[in-house]
């Protein structure tokens, strides 16, 4: 078992208040094999979630159990070694670049958990390659490429660490479709050939039909549907999530009205062009 | 009416960044200046408002030619949200923030006061006036700063990329408000995107490919280009695309092809 959260909830403590972001959650995720992605609404906790995969919150109700270590920990264990087994991306992770030259930052991670220099190097170099950053580019400063490279840096800095999953908060925001397409094949390509399970918070219904296999959806700290992303879309209740319906699911049931017939669900343009081409020969 | 002539423009001498620029934007109209990242568009918009200013050509407002002289009479017409709503933050409060600009122009405090509500109230933020910037969503911060720019009633706002940082709620809002701007204060809205979809809401887009303009005219007209919008590396929205893929395709059930045109023009 990868992540396992068993009525976990989160409050954060203020002087005389206290707000509770995460209510009484249970879940898990398997460390192989999963494509998850977590959506909500501004404010539901999806953010508040994830940093409960590496421990960087602590339940302040309930146990989570990551990779065989409790959560909150006994005193004096230590669980810094989370940070390697799940590699958490931030939203607009290139903020936190901050090394002289581009290789150097992604090295940072390999050799805060005591790689040494080649091999946090070589690591380095294999995570560049993913991200599709050139090797002419390794000594440059990061600061001076532009947004969509620096944000892939900062993925490879995780990616770097080698987690055994990968947990990545809006990776795809703020980029242009041709960017976002690329980030979510290069996801897409660490799930499929290194059966890698990666946990993904995203706004973009779009992006989960076409990527994820499940979904769970938050709203105000609870998780209100967990399952299946094709169960979802026809889930009773989809409209009291919230959510839009992805645009290919739209279309085909405009055309069932129009057309005044049923079409099986596609969940990618791909799929979608194909199935109505092939409409008209039955 | 803004008129662009043959205006190019290079970071200390290094490649060009625009070449030639030519074109015109009418009073009261929305314009999209959609292109890849690194195309030119946030160069174009700041030489707008001459916080850049061109090695050639001109820009003119209401026939009045915009140079060191008359930009301060101009940025009195024009103002400018840029993208990140967190970088441009001045205020304590969304009150404060939203005053600055006039805070600046010495306007009497009751008649700021007025203002601050009547914008904040426009953009929806009115019970928000007391809290601090930093903790509203995304989608709040960038109606204050659209207030904060309103606010100054200048006949012309400059969007950049008002939308890439907002989810789906955030951005709906930001297209209302644009649109209200737009038919009801008949304000002239520039607006500065790569994301297709929320341009083809615009009256008139602009496409810039490596500092030129490739392509103008209504999106529906732009639309009909399939080849070059992707060949300048933009992607067409996903229904768009698929009706132009369907359209060419003599075997498709055409109730298929003018179900989706019908979908199209609804969505």
């Amino acid at each position: 078992m990868g992540i396992q959260f068993n009525r976990v909830s989160h409050a954060y403590k203020g002087l005389k208040t206290q707000y509770r972001a995460l209510k009484d959650i249970s879940l898990q995720i398997e460390k192989e094999g999963e494509f998850v992605a977590i959506c909500g609404h501004t404010g539901s906790g999806k953010s508040t979630l994830v940093q409960h995969m590496n421990a960087l919150l602590l339940p302040t109700e309930g146990e989570a159990i990551v990779f065989d270590q409790k959560l909150p920990p006994k005193k004096g264990e230590k669980i810094n070694f989370l940070r390697q087994k799940v590699g958490l991306v931030f939203q607009f992770p290139e903020y936190q670049l901050f090394e002289e030259t581009i290789l150097k930052d992604i090295m940072f991670g390999p050799k805060n958990f005591k790689d040494t220099e080649k091999e946090a190097e070589e690591k380095a170099k294999r995570a560049a390659s993913i991200v599709g950053i050139d090797e002419s580019l390794y000594e440059k400063s990061p600061f001076r490429i532009s947004g969509g490279q620096m944000r892939r840096v900062a993925v490879a800095g995780i990616l770097a660490m080698e987690p055994a999953i990968l947990v990545l908060d809006e990776p795809t925001r703020g980029l242009d479709p041709k960017g976002r397409n690329d980030f979510m094949n290069i996801f897409k390509q660490i799930h499929e050939e290194q059966n890698k399970s990666i946990v993904i918070i995203t706004h973009d219904m779009d992006l989960i039909a076409e990527y994820a296999k499940r979904v769970i959806v938050l709203n105000e700290g609870k998780v209100v549907y967990d399952g299946k992303k094709e169960d979802l879309f026809k889930h009773e209740n989809f409209v009291s999530f919230h959510l839009e319906l992805p645009t290919p699911l739209r279309i085909i049931k405009y055309l069932e009205q129009k057309l005044n017939k049923t079409l099986p669900p596609q969940y990618d343009y791909a799929s979608l062009l194909k199935q109505l081409q092939e409409e008209k020969h039955e | 009416m803004i008129k662009v002539e043959n205006l190019s423009f290079s970071y200390n001498g290094q490649e060009e960044a625009l070449t030639n620029i030519s074109l015109n934007i009418k009073k009261g109209s929305w314009v999209s200046i959609i292109g890849h990242n690194g195309s030119g568009k946030s160069t174009l918009a700041k030489l707008l408002v001459k916080l850049l200013t061109a090695q050639n050509g001109s820009i003119y407002y209401d026939d009045v030619l915009l140079t060191d002289k008359t930009v301060k009479d101009i940025r009195k017409k024009v103002g400018i949200v840029f993208q990140n709503p967190d970088n441009q933050f001045v205020g304590v409060t969304v009150r404060h923030d939203i005053a600055f600009g006039l805070e600046n122009q010495c306007v009497p405090t009751e008649q700021m006061q007025e203002k601050v509500l009547e914008y904040a109230k426009l953009v929806n933020m009115e019970e928000f006036l007391a809290k601090e910037p930093h903790n509203l969503s995304g989608g709040q911060k960038q109606r204050v700063a659209i207030a904060g720019a309103l606010a100054m009633e200048q006949e012309i706002l400059i969007l950049d990329e008002a939308t890439s940082m907002l989810d789906p709620e955030g951005t709906k809002d930001i297209v209302a408000l644009i649109k209200k701007l737009n038919k009801e204060y008949n304000k002239t809205i520039i607006t500065i995107t790569h994301d297709l979809s929320f341009a083809s809401m615009s009256d008139e887009l602009i496409v810039l490919k490596e500092g030129k303009v490739i392509l103008k005219g209504t999106p529906s007209e732009v639309f009909e280009s399939v080849e070059i919008l992707q060949s300048s590396n933009l992607e067409l929205p996903f229904e768009v695309k698929l009706y132009h893929e369907l359209k060419k395709d003599p075997n498709v059930d055409p109730k298929i092809v003018e179900a989706l045109w019908e979908f199209n023009s609804i969505a």
